[in-house]
């Protein structure tokens, strides 16, 4: 029988045995069980843990886009599949009843929480950063510095900062967000921005 | 950490001190058991609570709350007594034989003070706490500690050439007068200096430090004394400090991980693999949260913020910020890089002068920490407040007061996953919400599992993490509501104008979005991580062909973007690329240079290597950098081993995720290497160096610079000539900005406090101080406003009050996580740890009459909450000095995760609001530390009843 | 990832416990027992001969063998097999005995093969030029031969494992095989039949269609064209069966099968059964326009 280089790359690989057991009278429709299949498709991800700061992954299986498992990562060099009884619970973060689901709002002295949409949260947000951010601005300030001859010198510099608004938190955000945390943060002038780091 | 988490397996001992790591990072105590199983650890935890990971350790101290230094300031007088001292490291790579200013002088002089201080600011003058210097150089003056072969370049620097004592330790030159105390005879060096100043720290018998101001059994001392100094100072041993907030939550934190970082170079620990100073950070981002300077004093990248005073112009900023020494030499290529990524396509326009102005600059001098925050927001000054998953209200200090300041503003907006404590405050126990003015939005915000993103570990490792599901409902990621908010800023400042318009106009904030209104985080990450400004208009498609590789590659001329340097070169590094083609086995498509060497393409196909861009790429190849270890202990194979050489794996995993800086993970390991570049311990070693003095084996990237001697560069007479020089020895710590003292600093001057740590006693005690009538930190703010205008709601109680007689200490469990909304709204969690509960020792349980199960109230001048009390042996009363007489002080414990909303608020009530308050921090105090104002809430004074 | 510390144990299986699995499994599925027996024939065929091959000491130890491994080379080169060409007639002719059976007719020219063409000499470049994949001089000893050549390379794959195990055997257990991010063979460098998820810690074990060496692999990896991009990765089980996982590779359109859930021992999980019991998700897998990536123990 001819066999050509080609073919023989061919049948080297991982076919072979499937069309050798087939010659044989095995296929693999002869063989393989009568059952009907209802097939699912799932989906793995790594995910870090949301608690302590030491970085150990989990794999997180998702089934019609819901959490239906979670377990350490095997192949993480930090934690090799193991996870505290927090990092095992990650799963009722993300399938819990509690979560916030709405946009609320509390007008003054209101008793209770409204329910609002982004529509009007974002523009409500940004008109309220406006007005107290421009009431509060430090554009200059007076800074004394001395002369070469010692005698103190008055002159008005560009501060630029807002002194009516602060921003506390990130430590739970990711990276990217906590860049843009502090990006946003400092586009307004904020000097009150601090988090979890120093408490 | 200066190491990482999987290195605590090189460890030979372990000091466990302010914190619990068996409780709060449990999977980190396999690595120490590791350590225990393959090198015969030692475990040692001083705490003043037997604590799971006491449980588990080979040596265990109580410590009455606040006394860290007194205690590690004796290990620091017994590796001096007892000479037990890595003298080759002392003396090359600390400023230990550096000569100081005569005109410092310490508190055994001043009675508890530093020189400098001024009694009126509450300040001290920094001006003495600093070195002689040689006339002729400007350098600081170095002798020899020891005898040494003195470096042709590097004068005080060397090989030791003996002689040894009994236990191989070098004899110092002046052992005899260290030997009989005689200190201030020595030479007025650092170590001298040290040498006295630790001397008062005494350990023996029981009117010792240690007995009377610590609590502790000086016997017990002297056996973890002897198995952490005694063992790790020799040059193949390693020890390291795992510490939390039991550290750092003080009026005097700062000083105390100096006392032991002080310790750590004395013994030649920090640098080595199993050493270092590893602060066990308590949230799975903080140090991202950190390193991306959401801190009112930082930018991103530990960048100093400017202020009015001293920078009003960018040249200004550049020239009193820039040292003459070290790697922050280069910031001007950093600041600058940062400020085209704010103002890029502006600064291009109009200068990078002009993009300076539009930055904010604080008024110099003035505090914008946590407690000055909500000092100045109870003061009425902030009107708004924005808040990303924080919960003030259950984990700031003194929440009462911090809740009361929140009544004061006009508009709240918090983002969270939950409904929070703080979101709630204007219906906390004990207010009318109608009283409240306040305007209150609640964003709700995706969890970690329904947004990607990288986060930041405890070692500094950045690991990507993959959006598995939608968030519920309505919620977004917190860099949506950013967006979006930016946007409509953008929007409002563009049509109506306002303050500093151009600081929001121009703002670079270009990132495409997606169907969903979610920015591109790729573009964000290559923004922090950097790229070279392109040619003509800006596309995101030209910058990701630009990506710059590495801090040492940004320009100082506004040619290039880096958010946030220390993350430059996240996008790929060409490390990440070469290893990874060559696992993948695509390194042969990679262009080779005329060297042989592979090139990397900088191009946009190369950061997608395999269809993954490199920072998001967990390697889950498990490739460790690896060497052998002959069977003589001694010698080094990086390949071609002997069969019976032994695989040395120190478990860095260069391929698994990336860390900053530059992929190191272990920072200052220039100093695993003695003088002659040969590793101090063979079985823990990261570099080898050749005989033509290049380096050699790299298992870790490198922390300094190697200049080979026949460089055309190197001086002439040197040339060949094996010196420090060639293996950047003489900068072991660059990072330092000290001219001169790119070494470990046992003395420093970057300290508001003191060049040396000193005890005081925390804000609130039972007892004086007994080292000096100093009785608090000096250069602590000891009163903020609230406390000197209502004293009665936010003050102190006095020394040794006895309306307040017990030490209280607040702590975490392993159920519960920070301020607990992320884990009190989890019934798997929660019933595990359902309700807040205070823990006493059986003594003070007997006098009190209270049982185990008992309902009690713990009262601090600032508020009260109440627990079921849990009577333990891990608690009792300790025995100290007061006034010369002995003193019995009972500790009382409290865990601070409790508030009075969720599905556990702390006490029996079950899924929604509390009528009662459980948080522990309503109790503590509002002071903090006098370098970072981190709240003392680990030592305060408390009174303590019976309920029912 | 620090070395030794999975403690992976590698297969210990006999003609016992091959037979007692067998029938577990043709009693679920009826129609799986004559590709069970031929297994169990060729089995049996196999370790009664390889009581034939001495054992052998491994050509590398100690330092050298986590040095090849960390350099990323197979343990056990072609030329560093000794393979006993007598022996290796008796145990080709052996288990041709055994497929010729399946008819008498020899449609697969596999008795002239055996009978009339094969001797020694043949056997010994068939072997080199197999081992070294030499496919010039492999195609050009096939030339004129009567038999198929799928039907003589699973002769060959057969005939050489017994060797194999005796080569692979004490090297797979002196190594450190936790984790190889490899998607053949860390021992002998040929392809896995299939996987299975060890229940104590998710680590994922491949098995070597060849010589039976264990090795875990990374879970979030394709084996075959190693890509770690997760928005490529998924899998697919049948309600029926949540026991198997189908593991897919967008990328490159494989796939592998994984048993998840086993609760027995390790050590016993007969995989090569496994693989042809689970042959109802291969045609899952297939209809969905995937193709296998892995080996059968046959070839």
């Amino acid at each position: 029988m001819e066999l050509s280089r080609r073919s023989f790359l061919k049948l080297s690989g991982a076919g072979i045995g499937v069309a050798a057991l087939a010659q044989l009278g095995f296929t693999t429709p002869a063989y393989a069980a009568d059952v009907e299949l209802r097939i699912r498709e799932a989906k793995e991800s790594t995910t870090v843990c949301p608690y302590c700061s030491m970085g150990c992954s989990a794999i997180v299986s998702v089934q019609d886009g819901k959490i239906v498992g979670l377990e350490g990562l095997p192949d993480s060099p930090i934690n090799r599949a193991s996870l505290c009884s927090k990092g095992q619970s990650i799963i009722q973060v993300a399938n819990n009843e509690r979560r916030l689901k709405k946009v609320l709002y509390r007008a003054p002295g209101a008793t209770d929480w409204e329910e609002k949409t982004w529509e009007e949260a974002i523009p409500a947000i940004a008109r309220l950063i406006k007005d107290t951010r421009d009431a509060t601005f430090v554009e200059t300030e007076e800074i004394t510095t001395k002369d070469a001859t010692g005698n103190d010198v008055k002159t008005e510099v560009t501060a630029n900062r807002c002194e009516g608004i602060a921003q506390l938190g990130g430590a739970a955000l990711d990276n990217e967000e906590c860049y843009l945390a502090s990006k946003f943060a400092r586009a307004l002038g904020l000097v009150y921005i601090e988090h979890q780091a120093r408490i | 950490m200066t190491n990482h988490w999987v290195d605590l397996k090189n460890a030979d001992v372990f000091m466990i001190c302010g914190a619990n790591p068996s409780e709060n990072h449990p999977c980190s105590w396999k690595w120490l058991e590791k350590a225990r199983e393959e090198r015969g650890a030692k475990i040692i935890v001083v705490d003043p609570r037997f604590t799971r990971s006491a449980a588990r350790a080979d040596l265990f101290s109580f410590l009455r709350p606040g006394t860290d230094i007194a205690f590690f300031n004796a290990l620091i007088k017994y590796a001096i007594d007892n000479n037990y001292i890595n003298w080759e490291y002392v003396q090359n790579y600390t400023n230990a034989p550096i000569l100081v200013n005569p005109d410092f002088k310490g508190p055994w002089e001043l009675d508890g003070y530093f020189s400098g201080y001024d009694k009126e600011k509450k300040k001290y003058d920094t001006k003495t706490w600093n070195y002689q210097t040689d006339p002729a150089t400007g350098e600081p003056i170095r002798v020899q500690l020891i005898p040494i072969a003195e470096d042709p370049t590097f004068h005080g620097r060397g090989v030791p050439i003996g002689p040894k004592d009994a236990n191989g330790n070098y004899i110092p030159v002046e052992w005899d007068l260290i030997k009989a105390g005689r200190y201030d005879e020595m030479q007025p060096t650092v170590f001298a200096k040290l040498a006295k100043h630790v001397s008062r720290y005494t350990y023996d018998g029981p009117d010792s430090v240690v007995a009377k101001v610590c609590g502790m059994d000086p016997e017990k001392f002297k056996e973890i004394a002897e198995t952490y100094v005694g063992i790790t100072h020799k040059r193949e041993k390693t020890g390291n400090l795992m510490y939390a907030m039991g550290l750092t939550q003080s009026t005097y934190g700062t000083e105390k991980i100096r006392a032991f970082a002080i310790l750590q170079a004395l013994l030649g620990n920090t640098g080595l693999p199993g050493g270092g100073i590893n602060a066990l950070r308590g949230e799975s981002n903080v140090q991202g949260s950190t390193d991306f300077g959401l801190l009112s004093h930082i930018l991103p990248g530990y960048i100093s913020v400017p202020n009015t005073t001293d920078h009003p112009t960018l040249d200004k900023y550049l020239e009193k910020s820039t040292p003459k020494a070290g790697i922050w030499t280069w910031l001007p290529r950093f600041f600058k890089s940062y400020l085209m990524a704010y103002y890029g396509p502006y600064a291009k326009k109009n200068g990078l002068d002009k993009a300076y102005d539009l930055h904010p600059k604080v008024k110099k001098g003035k505090n914008y920490t946590h407690i000055a925050l909500f000092e100045d927001m109870y003061a009425g000054i902030i009107k708004g407040l924005i808040a990303w998953g924080q919960n003030p209200v259950v984990g700031g200090a003194c929440s009462n007061l911090e809740a009361a300041a929140m009544d004061k503003l006009d508009w709240f907006v918090a983002a969270d996953l939950w409904e929070t404590e703080s979101m709630n405050f204007w219906r906390r126990p004990g207010v009318e919400p109608k009283d409240i003015k306040t305007e209150v939005w609640v964003l709700p915000a995706a969890s970690s599992v329904e947004k990607s993103g990288a986060v930041t570990n405890s070692g500094r490792l950045a690991q990507y993490r993959w959006k598995a599901v939608e968030p519920p409902g309505e919620a977004k990621s917190d860099a949506w509501i950013m967006h979006q908010l930016m946007k409509a800023l953008k929007d409002l400042y563009e049509a109506e104008g306002g303050k500093n318009k151009e600081a929001i106009t121009e703002l670079f904030w270009a990132y495409e979005e997606d169907e969903h209104g979610d920015p591109n985080l790729d573009q964000v990450q290559l923004e922090m991580s950097g790229f070279t400004w392109p040619e003509g208009d800006f596309s995101w498609e030209a910058a990701f062909k630009k990506p710059v590789f590495g801090f040492a590659n940004l320009k100082d001329d506004g040619s290039t973007v880096s958010g946030t340097w220390i993350y430059c070169g996240q996008w790929a590094s060409d490390a990440d690329i070469e290893s990874a083609a060559k696992i993948l086995k695509i390194d042969g498509q990679l262009p080779k240079g005329d060297d042989g060497k592979v090139k990397i393409p900088r191009d946009k196909q190369v950061t997608e290597w395999n269809g993954i861009p490199f920072n998001k790429a967990q390697w889950h190849f498990q490739k460790t950098n690896v060497y052998w270890l002959g069977s003589d202990g001694q010698t080094i194979y990086t390949e071609n081993p002997p069969p019976d050489a032994k695989l040395i794996d120190l478990g860095i995993s260069p391929n698994w995720a990336w860390a900053w800086p530059v992929n190191r993970r272990i920072i200052y390991n220039r100093n695993s290497v003695d003088w002659s570049g040969k590793p101090f311990a063979p079985d823990k070693a990261l570099f080898t160096f050749k005989d033509d003095e290049t380096l050699g084996m790299k298992i870790d990237v490198p922390d300094f610079y190697t200049q080979p001697s026949s460089d055309p560069a190197f001086p002439e007479e040197l040339r060949g000539k094996a010196t420090m020089r060639t293996r950047s020895g003489a900068t072991s710590f660059f990072m330092n900005r000290e001219p001169g003292a790119l070494v470990a600093r046992l003395f420093s001057n970057s300290m508001v406090d003191g060049p040396f740590p000193e005890h005081y006693e925390p804000r609130e005690s039972p007892v004086k101080n007994m080292l000096s009538s100093v009785q608090n930190n000096p250069a602590a703010v000891l009163e903020w406003p609230s406390a000197k205008n209502e004293p009665e709601k936010w003050g102190f109680a006095e020394v040794g009050d006895k309306r307040f007689p017990y030490v209280c200490t607040t702590y975490r469990v392993t159920e519960h996580w920070q301020a607990g909304q992320m884990t009190r709204n989890n019934s798997w969690l929660g019933e595990a740890m359902p309700e807040n509960f205070v823990e006493i020792s059986k003594e003070l349980a007997d006098e009190l009459g209270i049982k185990n199960g008992d309902l009690v109230e713990v009262e601090s001048l600032r508020g009260k909450v109440q627990g079921v009390a849990v009577v333990t042996v891990r608690l009792k009363p300790l025995e100290i000095g007061d006034n010369g007489t002995a003193r019995k002080i009972h500790i009382v414990g409290l865990t601070w995760h409790y508030g009075y909303i969720g599905l556990f608020t702390g006490g029996p009530e079950r899924n929604g609001m509390s009528k009662k308050n459980y948080a522990a921090n309503q109790l503590t105090p509002h002071v903090g530390d006098a370098n970072t104002t981190i709240p003392e809430s680990k030592a305060f004074l408390v009174n303590l009843r019976k309920v029912k | 990832m620090a070395i030794g510390d999975f403690d992976l144990k590698q297969r210990r299986i006999n003609k016992s416990l091959v037979a007692r699995r067998a029938r577990e499994y043709v009693e679920k599925n009826p129609k799986l027992r004559g590709v069970a027996n031929l297994y169990r024939e060729i089995f049996s065929v196999q370790r009664r001969i390889s009581q034939r091959i001495p054992d052998r000491l491994p050509h590398i130890e100690g330092a050298l063998i986590s040095s090849r491994l960390q350099e990323g080379q197979i343990l056990l080169r072609p030329e560093e097999m000794e393979i006993d060409i007598s022996v290796f007639m008796d145990v080709i002719r052996e288990i041709g005995e055994v497929l010729a059976k399946r008819s008498e007719s020899d449609p697969f020219g596999l008795q002239e093969f055996l009978q009339d063409e094969l001797d020694e000499d043949l056997a010994k470049e068939l072997v080199e030029s197999y081992l070294t994949g030499d496919e010039d001089r492999f195609g050009s000893l096939m030339e004129g031969k009567s038999v198929s050549p799928e039907l003589l390379l699973l002769l060959l794959h057969v005939s050489l494992a017994p060797f194999y195990w005796k080569a692979a055997g004490s090297l797979a257990r002196q190594a450190d095989l936790g984790q190889v991010p490899k998607g053949t063979c860390p021992v002998c460098g040929d392809l896995p039949i299939m996987g299975f998820i060890r229940a104590e810690d998710g680590l994922r074990v491949l098995e070597c269609s060849r010589c039976g060496t264990r090795w875990g692999f990374p879970r979030m990896m394709c084996p075959f064209c190693l890509t770690t991009d997760q928005k490529s990765l998924s899998y697919i089980f049948s309600e029926e069966d949540p026991g198997h996982r189908v593991y897919l590779c967008e990328k490159c359109r494989k796939y592998i099968k994984v048993t998840q859930s086993y609760t027995g021992k390790d050590e016993e999980l007969v995989l090569p059964l496994e693989d042809l019991a689970t042959a109802h998700l291969d045609l899952a897998a297939e209809k969905k326009g995937y193709q296998r990536g892995c080996r059968t123990v046959f070839s």
